[in-house]
């Protein structure tokens, strides 16, 4: 807990372009002109995770994403007492975006599964960038909305024979 | 040998080791008394102007950030908030200040007479009574109610000098303070994250979140419905052209901030001045009825808390009593202002933690 805290407190608030290149890249901030990310640059939350350490769990209120500056993050879902991981993602991806769009509780855990920095971008900065600069906003909201739609039809797809796959078990996270 | 040769040395070591001891002793108390006396006020100090430039961010902020839509950057957005503050300050004070201030000298050389015309009425009461009442004819009331209350009076004359330089002071550093929370407020903010351990830093953001908004509807409600209920005060006491309108609509909304007390200090001197110095009956209860129907009722409750004040969980009437009392206590009149919003700070907090902890499940281990 100390080494956490410490840990955060030293962190650069305003790393170099390499970040600002990086999230160019993520398709929710690609449609933005290099300023426009800047200025949400400031908005954003650095955090470093150990090995093994929750970044959320299933069920606790969401307030935003999260997007992997190093690292990898495992995406686990916990079901009959066991740990079902869905997915891994790792620089440049992201994940818990739809508690940006409405605030709701999360939906899987997150787990480091490397040390790991992140990148997070909260509610509360969504809505005061809302505010000042609505655009920029509505450029953020509008690529949340059409990767929301992208996972919607494919998990439309995916129920469409209405027979379950079964998820590939892997072991306990802790 | 002489045995006190001997230990003449020894004692005289003993002496100068204990006065030593003594005197370092006493000097380390008066050092960390000192200290501790400095720590103190320091805390006090910033406490007071730490939550009044809180109370001025959250009035303000949704100015700096019309600004800011509107294309300035931050350190600009806040420099023209600054500078429109000070013209309409400059303003207000060209067209209100002579009138209040002429208001306040007036009312310094009135207070005197007012004191006689009261006590005039008041033995006049008192002669109808002793007539009444046989009973009464022997008590010396104008001594015995002038030794009660003369205590009283010397204390809140005392309170309020203090609460003036406290005032004054204030005045300068609230400003300075709210101008930087303003300017750096999302790196402060950033900051502070930045110390949360990983496992309850969405818990932390969450909360903070959720005092932040109950906080900020808490705050700008009670100041805009202490601004309104002054204005309705000033707009009815203008129709009787009742004297030191200003001055008395100020205080009714000053006082407004402080809940079921407030209103009644509020409309106090009003009432007293309304009976001293307007000469018809309708006048007077045109006041009395501004005062308590059109003010608290209508205006106040009815109009104001249902569209302000309501979207905040309200205290039991019983803590908001202990809080002003107890504020009052501690910091005189300025502390029974801040005293039921402190309260609320800490019931928000404390709810939300027990919300979060015990109605989410949220586990705080691994």
């Amino acid at each position: 807990m100390q080494l956490s805290m410490w840990k955060n407190i030293f962190i650069k608030r305003n790393p170099d372009s390499e970040l600002l290149d990086m999230l160019r890249q993520i398709p929710i901030f690609s449609a933005m002109s290099s300023r426009e990310v800047k200025e949400v640059q400031r908005l954003l939350y650095h955090r470093k995770y150990r090995n093994g350490e929750f970044v959320f769990k299933e069920g606790d209120p969401g307030i935003g994403m999260y997007i992997v500056v190093e690292g990898e993050v495992r995406i686990v879902l916990h079901r009959d007492d066991k740990d079902h991981e869905i997915t891994r993602l790792r620089r440049g991806e992201f994940f818990g975006e739809i508690s940006l769009a409405d605030a709701s509780d999360r939906t899987a855990s997150a787990i480091a599964s490397a040390d790991t920095e992140l990148v997070g971008f909260f509610r509360p900065e969504l809505l005061r960038l809302l505010d000042i600069k609505s655009a920029i906003a509505a450029k953020v909201l509008l690529k949340i909305a059409e990767v929301l739609g992208e996972r919607l039809r494919f998990a439309n797809r995916a129920a469409r024979p209405l027979v379950a796959q079964p998820i590939p078990e892997v072991e306990a996270a802790s | 040998m002489n045995i006190n040769e001997l230990q003449r040395p020894g004692l005289f070591k003993i002496f100068v080791v204990l006065t030593a001891a003594m005197a370092a002793g006493f000097t380390l108390d008066r050092f960390l008394s000192a200290g501790i006396n400095f720590f103190v006020r320091v805390v006090e100090a910033m406490f007071l102007t730490g939550l009044l430039s809180m109370v001025f961010v959250y009035l303000v902020s949704p100015f700096v950030q019309m600004f800011e839509a509107r294309g300035l950057r931050r350190l600009w957005a806040v420099t023209a908030l600054y500078l429109l503050l000070a013209l309409c300050i400059l303003v207000l004070w060209l067209v209100a200040g002579p009138t209040v201030s002429s208001e306040f000298a007036d009312l310094k050389q009135d207070i005197p007479v007012y004191g006689e015309r009261f006590n005039g009425m008041f033995s006049d009461l008192l002669s109808r009574l002793r007539e009444a009442i046989p009973y009464l004819r022997d008590y010396d009331f104008t001594t015995n109610i002038g030794e009660k209350v003369a205590p009283f009076a010397e204390t809140a004359l005392a309170g309020v000098t203090k609460s003036v330089f406290t005032v004054l002071s204030l005045m300068i550093f609230v400003p300075m303070f709210s101008f930087f929370l303003l300017l750096d407020g999302l790196e402060f903010k950033q900051s502070i994250y930045g110390m949360v351990p990983n496992r309850y830093f969405e818990m932390t953001m969450d909360m903070m979140n959720k005092i932040n908004t109950q906080l900020r509807s808490f705050i700008r409600g009670r100041v805009i419905e202490a601004f309104f209920v002054g204005l309705t005060i000033l707009i009815g006491l203008a129709f009787v052209q009742l004297k030191y309108l200003w001055f008395l609509a100020i205080f009714a909304g000053v006082a407004n901030l402080v809940p079921y007390i407030g209103p009644i200090v509020g409309m106090a001197p009003g009432l007293l001045i309304a009976l001293l110095e307007l000469d018809s009956t309708g006048k007077i209860a045109w006041v009395f009825i501004l005062y308590i129907v059109v003010a608290q009722i209508i205006v106040d409750t009815f109009i104001l808390i249902p569209i302000l004040i309501s979207k905040v969980a309200n205290l039991h009437p019983l803590v908001v009593f202990l809080a002003i009392i107890v504020g009052g206590e501690i910091q005189g009149v300025l502390g029974m202002i801040i005293a039921v919003p402190l309260v609320n700070i800490v019931s928000v907090i404390v709810r939300e933690t027990y919300r979060y902890m015990f109605k989410r499940r949220m586990t705080f281990v691994r």
